[in-house]
């Protein structure tokens, strides 16, 4: 009698870990649901740039490139990291920023310390957005 | 010691199971999942011209024009540095994720002497997806003729 009654909250506790343990595979079955299926449908993005442009600091031929625009869209909707890389033959300048990206596109506008020298044949400025 | 072995199996498979527990609870919505990138990047390059005293012109902006998804055309403002009355083509070719062009518009007129800034558009044969452009490039370049 003095060993059942020893026994006894053990015997509860495993009965109660038990029940705990199947909640906690329904939880997990469920979740491993979702991410199953999420796996299978995980958004994928195309960055549309549909517009850039510079500002200089003056209509000399041997002006600067300060800064400028650019207006860019996603195909899915989110917050991403924007890299904005302008190159001319005489170097290379980069701006980052945080923007919430949709289809509806968005301008970005950005400066570049120090200016840069626009030189022929001309700038290159690529746009990179990565999810934040 | 006999007393002390029960509470203690008690205590070390409550722990284990509410390790389990919350390890099991952890929820990852689908949200969590950053997108894939398909297409992360776009690049513009604008053209700028050296002859000095004949075509020292500059391309300072390019839009595309875009209906839903497909690329139709595209408005380009250079700045027009010689003071000349002279023709100047505007090209605008489209490249995909190889460097091939998969579209190109163009114009050619003739411009006034005075010197400025200048918008000029294209329309684009093929009409692509904007989806498939990687690259846009602008040139200009002064003509005979066109």
């Amino acid at each position: 009698m003095l060993r059942v009654r020893q026994f006894l909250p053990l015997f509860l506790a495993l009965l109660a870990s038990s029940a705990a343990y199947a909640a906690a595979l329904t939880l997990t079955s469920s979740s491993v649901d979702q991410l199953g299926g999420g796996q299978g449908n995980v958004d994928r993005y195309y960055v549309r740039v549909l517009s850039a442009s510079i500002t200089v600091d003056n209509n000399d031929f041997n002006n600067q490139i300060t800064g400028g625009s650019v207006t860019v869209a996603s195909t899915v909707l989110g917050t991403y990291f924007v890299t904005i890389t302008v190159t001319t033959s005489a170097g290379t300048r980069t701006f980052t920023t945080t923007a919430t990206l949709s289809t509806t596109p968005a301008t970005i506008t950005f400066t570049i310390t120090p200016p840069l020298s626009y030189t022929a044949p001309g700038v290159t400025i690529s746009v990179r957005a990565d999810p934040a | 010691m006999r007393w002390f072995v029960v509470p203690l199996l008690i205590f070390s498979i409550s722990v284990t199971l509410i390790s389990l527990i919350a390890a099991y609870s952890v929820y990852m919505p689908v949200a969590a999942v950053d997108p894939l990138a398909v297409k992360p990047e776009m690049s513009y390059s604008l053209g700028k011209n050296d002859v000095p005293l004949y075509d020292q012109d500059e391309v300072r902006s390019v839009a595309l024009t875009v209906s839903v998804t497909t690329v139709t055309g595209a408005t380009v403002e250079f700045y027009k540095r010689t003071s000349d009355p002279y023709r100047v083509r505007t090209t605008v070719t489209l490249l995909d994720s190889n460097g091939n062009i998969i579209s190109t518009g163009s114009r050619c007129k003739n411009y006034g002497a005075p010197t400025g800034p200048i918008s000029e558009t294209v329309a684009f044969t093929p009409r692509v997806s904007i989806d498939s452009v990687y690259s846009v490039n602008v040139v200009i370049q002064r003509v005979d003729s066109c």
